[in-house]
């Protein structure tokens, strides 16, 4: 009789997940860092000093990591948490060119084919993660930006400091893709938040009071908190879990999920073509004179309006 | 007309439903389903009624099915040791996902008033009403999952986003009212005392306008919900049912397994059982 | 070009579209309308202009559909005691529904900044836009059901959820700003005072933060695909169903029940203004109207 392990091997590579495909067996996790604690595996985005900035390493580590995850039938949940000051800073900016993480500098000139095949594997990680056959928890407190971001929407559930920023001036918190699907009362309204990039910066506490994460809760206690959930999810029966999460993730596609990832590809598909205005900050010619610290120094400076805010 | 397991009542063009199986908490079984479904099939086309009022008789709303073992077979899960087909499977998963569908498209405008207990099945009412005010004693919750069972209603996400909907139907957690209207789950919460004249408001604004008006109102909201996918989603969670309940047959050695322990130890227990693993993280808001 | 019921002005970036009726607490008829969707294609092909303010002159944003009678034959379905035949009102519904689309997809960032009443039509202009900034006086609310109709809007539903839209459109209430905020329909609540300043600030945050990673094409690279986005979610077969719907709601064939409001009959007897009176007489003790919009 054949086993379910055998038929694997018949899958293509197109057909498995990217977590799927990287393997873990005697992996030296070290941009992302694995451990296991009962029924909970801790996956800890592991590079402090760029304030968990997503690079290829990390990305692929992150990955073994959830397959690690899945196979061990122990484990019933998956925590993801930053080390350091922050969850997860988004891509790394500072990345050299060829990486994915980066935007794809416009000079690599990739056609339009080679391009989708990049952003394909760069956004089927979040969906991947997304339909992770285990519940997720994301742990997150610091920066939460950008493919952070989309990363802690990708999770179940959503456990944050209270003083946790989603987003960041210049950049926002961007109404597409999960992020966007995750807003207000009505999923995919991104109307409070991300609307005209109203608001640059969310706190975890505001997060928390709009219903766009679970629980928001003072840093000191964001451990515990996040580790009472996971033991709460796994105390429920492992099939039904996975019953559940097939059917809620499976609505989300009816309403339009799958539409919103691809609003995801082609907006970094116009970012190939754009031309900056003399006004604007220019991410290439930014960076080329001041580097990436020059370039958010400037980009925030510019984010920042002159004059002070007085809503009630 | 003459209900057992309901009453119902008319005054100045409202119907009011009242689940009345106090000494049950209202709890659903075969009998109420039925009186439920003609109840609302009989006064669905009687036009000097313009609104209708769900609500619960004694201490709550209703807490969920019954799960008590004698006149419930439709309420509850198959009985997975019967090994039905997969197509009775089907057919009963698309009988209950009618039923809350047909509530929820009713050709008159819905209120359910809830106070004390809203749990499952009384949630899913509540759900499928088009406006829920609660009094501050309400409680509200979905504990399918504990006992290995899919939630039973797909309006989750269009009501709360998806964060909290997974949280609830994952942790079948309890939610108290205020929380419950923090998160667009019902519209409004008010003090106990004041839920019946609450409630009474809202009835007579829904009575006022024409009757068409009213359910051309109606029909085009939940339109729009159809168009993003609602339709889909009850039928999606019948497939999904079958499934679960196949699942049923084999509940692993060791995990909590729902219909033995009511058999052994008896329903109260086998409940208290049921909640006390995850209630140890997330206690139930004060019993009301 | 010229305008006859809003007031057009440009400062690069922001266009402001001022609509101005306010002897009729800018009350829309087919004229504003038509003036409204010529502006924003004007802005739209101005390269310098990347916002859209859009408010109202005097006491209030909009009363909303211009009832008094005439010049509304294109926004205003007919008279229902005339029995019009099916196929003029569905068509119209078409049409609306086409502008209506037309100005919500526009690729700047427009900004609804609302003091005083946002009725009716009102709110469906308020939310083409969005950005919405109001003043802590300002009311919001569709009373289109206490006529018989069903808004042709499909967005409340989603801005505010379903239960909640439910809830303001069968009763037709006025909610006031911070109520409209909590439930996600307007952004920002501010004094009256603030309101011309904090919608300046917010779009000087906005066009800031829109330069971030790709500047101003991104934007509108991120409008459209988000535009698709919605439409492949739904919105584009949600706006035809209350299109439709507001057609059948219209049509009115069965009349009225003994009892039953019937605004076109209140309004030969008592002119625009005591029908209105009378139609909202029977909500007012049950939902107080607030102070605070235009008195």
């Amino acid at each position: 009789m054949t086993t379910f392990k055998e038929t694997v091997k018949w899958i293509t590579q197109y057909q498995k997940r990217q977590w799927e495909a990287m393997p873990y067996e005697g992996r030296e996790f070290s941009a992302a860092l694995y451990e296991k604690d009962g029924p909970i595996a801790r996956i800890t985005l592991n590079r402090p000093e760029k304030r968990n900035a997503l690079n290829d390493a990390m990305f692929n580590d992150l990955m073994a990591g959830l397959h690690k995850a899945n196979d061990d039938s122990d484990v019933r949940v998956v925590i993801i948490r930053g080390a350091g000051t922050s969850f997860c800073a988004g891509h790394d900016l500072s990345s050299p060119e060829g990486e994915e993480s980066p935007p794809v500098h416009p000079n690599m000139a990739p056609n339009v084919r080679d391009f989708y095949n990049i952003e394909r594997r760069r956004c089927n990680k979040h969906e991947d993660l997304f339909n992770f056959p285990k519940p997720t928890i994301a742990q997150v407190h610091g920066y939460c930006i950008g493919a952070g971001g989309e990363i802690q929407a990708a999770c179940d559930i959503t456990i944050a400091a209270e003083d946790a920023q989603f987003g960041i001036r210049g950049f926002g918190v961007a109404p597409i893709g999960l992020y966007g699907m995750n807003m207000g009362p009505w999923p995919g309204a991104s109307h409070k938040l991300g609307a005209g990039k109203m608001l640059p910066e969310i706190s975890g506490k505001e997060m928390d009071m709009i219903g766009t994460i679970n629980k928001a809760v003072p840093l000191e206690k964001l451990e515990e908190e996040a580790n009472k959930w996971a033991l709460a999810i796994a105390s429920q029966p492992p099939d039904a879990l996975a019953v559940a999460k097939e059917f809620i993730n499976g609505m989300l596609d009816i309403t339009g999920y799958g539409a919103s990832w691809r609003v995801h590809y082609e907006g970094h598909v116009t970012i190939q073509w754009v031309r900056f205005r003399p006004d604007e900050v220019s991410f290439y010619r930014s960076k080329k004179h001041g580097g990436l610290k020059g370039f958010l120094e400037e980009r925030a400076i510019h984010a920042t309006p002159k004059k002070k805010s007085d809503p009630q | 007309m003459n209900y057992q397991t309901i009453v119902y009542e008319e005054a100045n063009k409202i119907g009011t439903i009242t689940l009345n199986r106090p000494q049950r908490l209202n709890a659903i079984n075969d009998l109420m389903l039925d009186e439920l479904d003609d109840i609302l099939r009989v006064k669905e086309t009687d036009t000097d009624i313009k609104a209708m009022v769900i609500k619960g008789a004694g201490r709550c709303f209703s807490v969920g099915q019954d799960l008590g073992g004698e006149g419930n077979a439709e309420v509850m899960p198959p009985d997975s040791q019967a090994h039905l087909s997969t197509k009775d499977l089907i057919e009963t998963g698309t009988r209950w996902n009618r039923r809350l569908e047909y509530i929820f498209n009713y050709l008159k405008p819905t209120i359910a008033q809830v106070h004390g207990y809203c749990l499952g099945l009384g949630l899913y009412i509540s759900m499928a009403c088009d406006i829920t005010i609660a009094g501050d004693d309400a409680v509200f919750g979905d504990p399918s999952l504990r006992m290995g069972l899919l939630t039973g209603i797909p309006l989750w996400t269009w009501l709360i986003g998806i964060k909290k909907t997974k949280e609830l139907v994952y942790l079948g957690r309890y939610l108290d009212a205020k929380e419950a209207e923090r998160i667009f789950l019902i519209n409004k919460v008010v003090a106990a005392e004041k839920l019946e004249g609450e409630v009474g408001k809202y009835a007579e604004a829904l009575a006022i306008p024409p009757g068409d008006g009213m359910v051309v109102c109606k029909e085009s909201i939940n339109a729009q919900m159809e168009s993003r996918g609602v339709g889909s989603a009850w039928r999606f969670l019948t497939e999904m049912q079958t499934i679960n309940w196949m699942q049923l047959r084999q509940i692993p050695a060791g995990e909590f397994n729902f219909w033995e322990a009511r058999s052994k130890k008896g329903l109260k227990a086998a409940i208290q059982e049921r909640d006390a693993a995850v209630e140890k993280f997330f206690p139930k808001p004060s019993a009301p | 070009m010229a305008y006859q019921t809003i007031i057009y002005d440009k400062e690069a970036p922001i266009a402001t579209i001022t609509l101005n009726r306010p002897e009729k607490l800018n009350a829309i008829n087919d004229l504003m309308l038509r003036e409204i969707e010529a502006a924003l294609d004007e802005a739209d092909s101005d390269d310098e202009i990347r916002f859209v303010i859009i408010k109202g002159a005097g006491r209030c944003f909009s009363a909303g559909q211009d009832l008094s009678g005439g010049g509304a034959s294109e926004i205003m379905p007919p008279d229902p005691r005339l029995k019009a035949s099916l196929t003029p009102i569905f068509k119209q519904d078409a049409k609306l529904m086409e502008r209506w689309q037309h100005i919500f997809s526009h690729s700047m960032l427009m900004v609804a900044q609302v003091h005083g009443y946002c009725l009716g039509m009102g709110c469906d202009l308020m939310m083409m836009c969005r950005t919405v900034i109001a003043s802590d006086d300002a009311i919001f609310g569709d009373p289109s059901v206490r006529m018989g109709y069903a808004t042709a809007n499909p967005l409340w539903t989603w801005r505010v959820g379903p239960k909640k839209a439910k809830e303001l459109l069968f009763t037709g209430r006025h909610i006031d700003a911070r109520e409209a905020y909590d439930i996600g329909l307007v952004n920002l609540v501010v004094p009256r005072d603030r309101l011309e300043a904090e919608v300046d600030l917010a779009i000087e945050a906005m066009d800031l933060g829109a330069g971030g990673i790709a500047g101003a094409d991104a934007t509108a690279g991120f409008l459209t695909f988000g535009g698709a986005a919605y439409n492949l979610a739904g919105l584009g077969a949600a706006w035809a169903f209350a299109a439709g719907l507001h057609a059948i709601s219209a049509v009115q064939r069965r009349g009225f029940a003994p009892g039953e409001f019937n605004f076109w009959e209140a309004q030969d007897r008592l002119g625009m203004k005591g029908a209105i009176a009378e139609r909202d007489a029977p909500y007012e003790k049950l939902f107080p109207i607030h102070e605070g919009g235009a008195a």
